[in-house]
């Protein structure tokens, strides 16, 4: 289970997000305040962070951008606007999640985004079990969270070049190249795509 | 304890406050609408959720709760009009398929149990109270 800090000046938020993650099993560190927040930020080790947009007045992607960036972080916020949620994407938030929240948007959140920290060689092996199983549209979310997620491995397009291929064989082809111009020696796409030539 | 849920209440009086603690208590995520802000300052000590401070008949009040995806609505208001309104809206705009409302007028229980609304009224509970502590239970 994963370590997460939690960062509101709002005691409701924190006790609330806290319960909700502790019954399911993972140890919650909070924070009240901007300087505690950013001394366990720098010197803790976590896994994820919960915090909101603004911490007593100070903006956290802005003032604490790389440690942000370092640890994979939603944004909780009462600010249900798209612009906002936008702008934390863009400053290097995984996610964004408006106030009220229930808990399984909590859960869905959390889970989808520590998923995102499994290697991508991992989560290749997953889109081939996947397709073993027939799960083809589950298999495309994984393909395409290893595309986001790691942009420039090779591991992204091979996955789409295994879904496309029954379908769409010009197009499985583009992808398993893609995958040989990050990567050259990345041999399961070459032997795929030896095998469709 | 059974998975959290997410209730909006609306109405933060006497009934409303207690059990927006109570709920909250138990794990639950909460979310209290009243339309008046001094309404929440009866919200105990052990509440975890979220105040919204607007007029629950307006949509764009109930749609910033996040209605749809509540488990269960609880209309608390002073009147039974507003009550039935909200657990209409509830029930026919945002899909809810739990919507539970003070009733307090009597006469109106048969209204909102028609309209399959989960109805209780504070008026015929006390009478019942009342008829037992009488001894007047079994006529």
């Amino acid at each position: 289970m994963a370590r997460i800090l939690i960062a509101d000046d709002e005691r409701n938020v924190r006790m609330n997000l806290k319960r909700i993650l502790e019954e399911e099993g993972h140890e919650c560190v909070t924070a009240a305040d901007f300087e505690e927040f950013s001394r366990l930020l720098k010197n803790e080790r976590f896994d994820l962070v919960l915090a909101d947009l603004e911490i007593q007045g100070h903006k956290i992607l802005e003032e604490l951008n790389e440690e942000v960036t370092r640890v994979p972080t939603i944004i909780v916020t009462a600010q249900n606007v798209p612009e906002v949620a936008v702008q934390a994407l863009k400053s290097g938030a995984v996610d964004y999640v408006s106030k009220p929240f229930t808990p399984d948007e909590i859960l869905e959140k959390v889970s989808e985004t520590l998923s995102l920290k499994e290697s991508p060689q991992k989560l290749t092996r997953k889109v081939e079990q996947l397709l073993k199983d027939g799960k083809k549209e589950q298999a495309e979310k994984v393909a395409r969270k290893i595309l986001e997620s790691f942009p420039s491995r090779p591991e992204g397009h091979y996955c789409m070049g295994m879904i496309l291929e029954s379908v769409n064989k010009e197009l499985a082809r583009r992808h398993y190249t893609a995958s040989l111009v990050m990567d050259p020696d990345f041999r399961p796409a070459e032997e795929r795509l030896k095998r469709l030539e | 304890m059974p998975r959290a849920g997410y209730f909006v209440i609306i109405g933060c009086g006497r009934i409303g406050s207690r059990m927006a603690g109570y709920l909250s208590n138990r794990g639950h995520s909460v979310v209290v609408i009243d339309i008046k802000e001094e309404a929440f300052e009866r919200l105990p000590p052990e509440f975890t959720g979220f105040t919204i401070h607007g007029d629950a008949a307006e949509i764009e009040t109930l749609k910033t709760a996040k209605m749809e995806k509540a488990d269960a609505v609880i209309a608390l208001t002073s009147d039974d009009n507003t009550n039935f309104m909200i657990a209409q809206i509830a029930r026919k705009v945002f899909g809810v398929t739990r919507v539970i409302s003070n009733v307090h007028n009597p006469e109106n229980m048969e209204l909102f149990e028609d309209f399959r609304i989960e109805a209780f009224c504070p008026t015929l509970l006390a009478f019942e109270t009342l008829k037992r502590l009488l001894g007047e239970n079994s006529t």
